[in-house]
């Protein structure tokens, strides 16, 4: 499809190489909108902060004196960093464990071709809907020991010696948390898989029944190599959601991690040193909050690509 | 079971959506049960005490926009990345997908910056151009996909000129 008059290849270099820049490449108009966009919102700002972090810059007033990569050795000796990280990995292994064993289970369940199938679809889905400060405030209110439902349900169900005050103990506020955290996360997770299910052919799993497997050897070998590509999508996303949550653990525990500093999470330590930790006086340490922002970008990219590598690799085996 | 799972759901959103039809002693007292008289005294209170309607304009307003944006321009670049050939592909899809891992802390002094630097510091513009903005990761990931997986539906060309069967007809 050529729309500039040809060369022949014996044309002078200057003619040639103007005709391979004149060259028809209608993929630069098709990718300049969203380029434009992100690398003025995105791709700039992430440099900038690249920029600020290797400074001491308290975040107010002038930006001080560049200390290089000082900023990145304060954050690996930092303990409530560290103890913030491990709080995103616990939070990563229970959303995990709990994603491919519940939301797997229910996406099945709810692969059967009955017309309850849209409206529980639905159901299901609602609380991603919800935006995770609006969950953590219901969740606040649901588990507080005064006006909360769950400690009285608890009671009159009979299991009454299992109330607690769930904010406010440090060893019971992360699992609160964490709870909130899957009852968004669970939907997504199942509404991905069932879509995944939709993929795997009726023909192959009729074959294997006729040729006399089990249910659950028609899952083990039939089913769950199909989901193959859903299995990467949901835990790739379920790692950027672990390590990435902000809002929900904020709005429970705030900057300060409530009770004892037991809920923080990477985010909030960061949001923490950026912008001050509620409302009694602190030193804001804008440029150290950057560092820590780009150990925690760096982390997260690591886990989700490996995972992605991980994943696709065993995705390709199987297909 | 899958009773169970929707009550499981639906718990934190009925208490909620109850909750918000019963006056502040109800809402103590009886915390799960349904309300005496249903009153709508905490929608008033809300439209007007912590401007609701100021605030759903806005929502639906920066919503609607951004949305809009994101979607047309996450579809150009994914279509230009899923069936263009080009050299930088990969790169760019990398580039763009790469975006989901960025938290948004980093980013948000400098936007700020940028924001005052362009003059559009507290308005509507400057949220819809953001959240345009972290939509595109999200959507250039999907797309990709979809695009890829399109069949091609451009029309069979028909020849121009008559050639002669390559195989031999059936006798």
């Amino acid at each position: 499809m050529e729309l500039t008059p040809d060369v022949p290849a014996a044309a002078p270099r200057g003619r040639r190489i103007a005709k391979a820049i004149r060259r028809p490449r209608p993929h630069i108009w098709f990718l300049l909108p969203a380029v434009v966009l992100y690398l003025g919102f995105f791709i700039l700002p992430t440099l900038a902060s690249y920029w600020l972090a290797m400074y001491d810059w308290s975040g107010l007033g002038p930006i001080g004196s560049f200390i290089g990569f000082g900023n990145f050795r304060k954050v690996f000796v930092d303990a409530e960093f560290r103890s913030a990280a491990l709080h995103n990995l616990w939070i990563f292994i229970a959303l995990f464990a709990m994603t491919n064993t519940l939301s797997l289970f229910l996406a099945i369940l709810l692969d059967r071709k009955s017309w309850m199938r849209g409206p529980y679809r639905a159901i299901i889905f609602l609380p991603y809907i919800l935006s995770p400060v609006v969950t953590g405030f219901i969740f606040e209110i649901l588990l507080s020991p005064n006006i909360g439902v769950v400690n009285p349900a608890l009671d009159a169900v009979g299991l009454g010696s299992l109330q607690h005050t769930w904010l406010a103990d440090p060893n019971t506020a992360l699992a609160a948390i964490t709870v909130a955290l899957a009852w968004q996360w669970n939907a997504l997770a199942t509404v991905i898989f069932m879509a995944g299910l939709q993929n795997v052919p009726p023909e192959m799993r009729e074959a294997a029944v006729t040729d006399g497997a089990t249910t659950r050897n028609v899952f083990r070998h039939v089913t769950l190599p199909y989901l193959a590509p859903a299995f990467t999508v949901v835990n790739v996303l379920l790692a950027i959601f672990a390590f990435r949550a902000f809002d929900l653990v904020y709005v429970i525990g705030g900057a300060i991690g409530a009770p004892n500093g037991a809920t923080l999470v990477m985010g909030t330590v960061i949001y923490g040193n950026a912008f001050g930790k509620g409302s009694y006086v602190d030193t804001t340490r804008m440029s150290y909050a950057m560092a820590q922002g780009i150990v925690l970008f760096v982390v997260l990219g690591i886990v989700a690509a490996t995972l992605l590598v991980y994943l696709s690799r065993r995705e390709r085996r199987v297909y | 079971m899958l009773i169970l799972a929707c009550l499981v759901v639906i718990a934190p959103i009925y208490f909620l959506v109850l909750g918000s039809f019963k006056s502040v002693e109800e809402f103590f007292s009886s915390p799960f049960g349904l309300p005496q008289h249903i009153s709508t005294a905490n929608y008033r209170r809300a439209w007007t005490e912590a401007s609701i309607s100021t605030t759903i304009k806005n929502s639906a307003i920066v919503t609607l926009s951004a949305v809009l944006i994101s979607t047309v321009v996450s579809c150009l670049a994914s279509y230009a990345i899923a069936r263009l050939p080009f050299r930088g592909s990969m790169f760019w899809r990398l580039l763009f997908v790469g975006g989901l891992i960025v938290p948004v802390q980093l980013i948000m002094v400098a936007l700020f910056i940028t924001m005052r630097w362009i003059g559009l510091l507290g308005s509507l513009g400057s949220l819809i151009l953001v959240y345009s903005t972290f939509g595109i990761p999200l959507g250039v990931l999907v797309l990709v996909g979809f695009f890829q997986d399109c069949r091609r539906s451009s029309p069979r060309r028909r020849r121009s000129t008559a050639r002669p069967p390559s195989r031999p007809s059936r006798g």
